[in-house]
């Protein structure tokens, strides 16, 4: 079993990325589970074509701690891929890093990876690394590598920094390391060398390149993947290189 | 089974504002933790969370295995929370090892604050073990805020402490009889029976006095839960040693404790030795004690044993005049009791300790015979039972000693004050 996290900038293209991976990896013969680890819980949206799915804390609330089984949930989206949401508190209340913990120490209670055995396992994760509870996803027992979606817009590769700090405060400690950053083109001047340059600075690479096409939002429209609603497209074939990518570094 | 206390189902349990007696009993999470042998805790947190455990300690002369690291609004902010605990462990242990105090075991004591902060105690423990390699630490929680859930603060300590047996491929014909935190009365009639259906040593944790003893729970071959906190340590224990596990609940019921003994039989492979002269003998025992006792009514309190409607039923069954019970909620275990007594018996009242309208004393009932000591504190009862934590009963042996206790608690007035100060218990 592989496991890695997504990590990047908000609205950077992190759950785009994850899904079209899942699906690519799906399309491939992988048994695949994403675990969205926003409050937001829009991470595998356009695997179960377009509909949210309850989150493991809607379940709680509903359930009970001691309620809630995996057929609660963990959804079966496109081609197989197993989706959860985390989920997270009302929005301006509470703390969401908790409820990342709380979502995670359910999955573990509850068996999850031993009852569906996924070979990979996406973790997507809210913006930086802010508290203990969004360094969970990177412990030990959960992801393995660590992969950054950027841009080359200054914000983006600064929060890209930030993470890869993170992930090497606890690299003594056997956390997951960073396999690489995923340029996720903003069409910024010069962004190939930008981001390359800023990658040798952090002390990692950059392991592909995602061109910005119109397909993405075509597809998301359709409440799908790029790799679902248009497999014969060119963004698709992106969307697979990336995966065998992803596949050579983290295995 | 507590419904919140809406009207329709007529449910004597009810949430409400906590009220906690002097008399209240049990034990703490840290004193558990103490029952480990060659430990030592430091326990991390708000200055206000480690009070009880720290006066409790005191007074029941356990101060010298506990330290306390008090946490500031900084190390939470700053994100040094961590290291200040890796800091406070480092000075604790250079300050035990200069008085020869150094100990196998380091329990860390977090409290719910830790909950929120999501800290990596493996990394944490993995980290002073390197520095320390002759200590172990483990993480150990006081957190009532998961109190509610399947693996409460009394639940995850005694998995905690079973956590520490290491995996041994000597195994020998021994069981483990875990869940209770009192030591089983040495004289019982279970060491003699489970030896006879081919089980011994029978070990408790209470038994071994060096960490390395300790080690010699591994070995055993079917864990016996006496009390169902110790239920999930059991099924941790069945994951990481393969040692099955049976649930052996204390009863009061002399048939029940037949039963339970037929079923270990059944589990260990062996014939049940005759128990027909165990039954009898209790029976006599309870009608001695309910002559003595006469019409004196009886009152039994949640704290005194871990099934009181177990022990409610085997009273009534045998005629004794159980007027009320104190108890703040019904385990699972205790289900089909608290139903028996709301369907056969229900003149019986059911009170909530915790309900704060205890403290308006409307409950006193000075000539009753209680079992606990919160129970004799709510009613002002002249005869208390001083039970507290099960007492170490179990099998026939364990109803003799509560005949015992009772017989004796109704035959002199008791000074609960004296008894509180002596059983320890801090409010």
């Amino acid at each position: 079993m592989i496991k890695i996290a997504i990590y990047g900038k908000g609205g950077i293209g992190k759950s785009t990325t994850a899904s079209n991976l899942s699906a690519a990896l799906s399309c491939l013969g992988r048994k695949v589970m994403q675990i969205g680890c926003d409050p937001k819980s829009d991470s595998a949206k356009t695997l179960m074509g377009g509909a949210r799915i309850p989150t493991v804390l809607d379940r709680i609330r509903e359930k009970g701690a001691t309620g809630v089984t995996l057929e609660d949930i963990v959804f079966t989206g496109f081609n197989g891929i197993l989706c959860v949401e985390a989920g997270g508190p009302t929005p301006g209340i509470g703390c969401a890093g908790r409820g990342i913990i709380t979502a995670f120490e359910k999955l573990e209670e509850l068996g999850a990876y031993d009852a569906y055995r996924p070979d990979v396992v996406f973790y997507d994760v809210l913006g930086d690394v802010v508290c203990g509870g969004f360094a969970m996803p990177i412990r030990g027992g959960y992801a393995d590598r660590v992969l950054i979606v950027t841009s080359g817009e200054m914000m983006s590769l600064y929060a890209a920094s930030n993470i890869v700090s993170a992930v090497n405060n606890f690299g003594k400690r056997g956390y997951a390391g960073v396999a690489g950053l995923i340029l996720n083109s903003r069409n910024v001047a010069d962004e190939q060398a930008l981001v390359e340059k800023a990658a040798s600075e952090m002390g990692t690479r950059v392991l592909c390149t995602m061109p910005r096409d119109g397909a993405v939002q075509t597809a998301e429209a359709q409440g799908k993947t790029v790799v679902e609603a248009l497999p014969d497209s060119a963004m698709a074939s992106r969307y697979r290189e990336l995966a065998q990518k992803v596949m050579e570094v983290c295995s | 089974m507590s419904c919140g206390g809406c009207a329709s189902c007529g449910s004597p349990f009810r949430s409400t504002l906590t009220y906690t007696s002097p008399a209240h009993g049990g034990w703490g999470v840290a004193r558990m933790g103490q029952l480990l042998p060659e430990s030592y805790q430091l326990f991390v947190g708000p200055a206000a969370c480690g009070r009880h455990g720290a006066l409790s300690a005191c007074l029941q002369g356990r101060k010298d295995t506990i330290s306390y690291l008090y946490l500031s609004e900084d190390d939470i902010v700053s994100g040094g929370y961590e290291q200040a605990i890796i800091d406070g462990a480092e000075e604790l242990l250079s300050w035990l090892e200069k008085r020869g105090r150094t100990p196998r075991v380091m329990m860390i004591f977090v409290t719910c604050l830790d909950d929120l902060l999501g800290t990596d105690h493996e990394a944490l423990a993995a980290e002073l073990h390197a520095r320390h390699p002759e200590v172990r630490f483990i993480d150990c929680h006081m957190n009532p805020i998961t109190t509610d859930t399947k693996v409460p603060p009394a639940v995850n300590i005694r998995n905690k402490i079973y956590s520490t047996l290491d995996v041994t491929e000597q195994k020998d014909g021994g069981v483990n009889l875990i869940g209770s935190l009192v030591p089983l009365l040495k004289d019982g009639e279970y060491y003699d029976l489970l030896a006879r259906m081919g089980a011994a040593p029978a070990r408790q944790i209470t038994d071994f006095s060096t960490f390395d003893a300790f080690q010699r729970m591994a070995r055993s071959r079917l864990n016996v839960v006496l009390a169902p906190p110790g239920v999930y340590a059991a099924e941790q224990m069945e994951k990481k040693h393969g040692t099955p596990w049976l649930r052996a609940l204390v009863s009061y019921d002399p048939r029940k404790a037949t039963k339970m003994y037929r079923a270990l039989a059944a589990a260990l492979g062996a014939d049940c030795p005759d128990l027909s002269g165990y039954e009898t003998a209790c029976e006599e025992d309870f009608a001695r004690t309910r002559e003595i006792l006469a019409e004196l009514p009886v009152v039994l309190d949640g704290d005194a044993v871990t099934r009181p409607f177990d022990l409610a039923r085997a009273l009534l069954e045998r005629g004794f005049r159980v007027k009320r019970l104190i108890v703040q909620d019904v385990a699972g275990s205790d289900a089909e009791n608290y139903r028996w007594l709301r369907e056969r018996r229900a003149e019986v009242e059911i009170m909530q300790p915790q309900d704060p309208r205890r403290v308006l004393f409307r409950d006193r009932l000075p000539e009753c015979l209680c079992i606990g000591y919160n129970s004799g504190y709510v009613t002002g009862s002249r005869h208390v039972v001083p039970a507290d934590a099960q007492q170490g009963h179990w099998g026939y042996r364990g109803i003799a000693a509560m005949l015992e206790m009772i017989r004796a608690a109704a035959g002199a007035e008791s000074d609960l004050k004296d008894m509180v100060k002596k059983a320890g218990l801090v409010l």
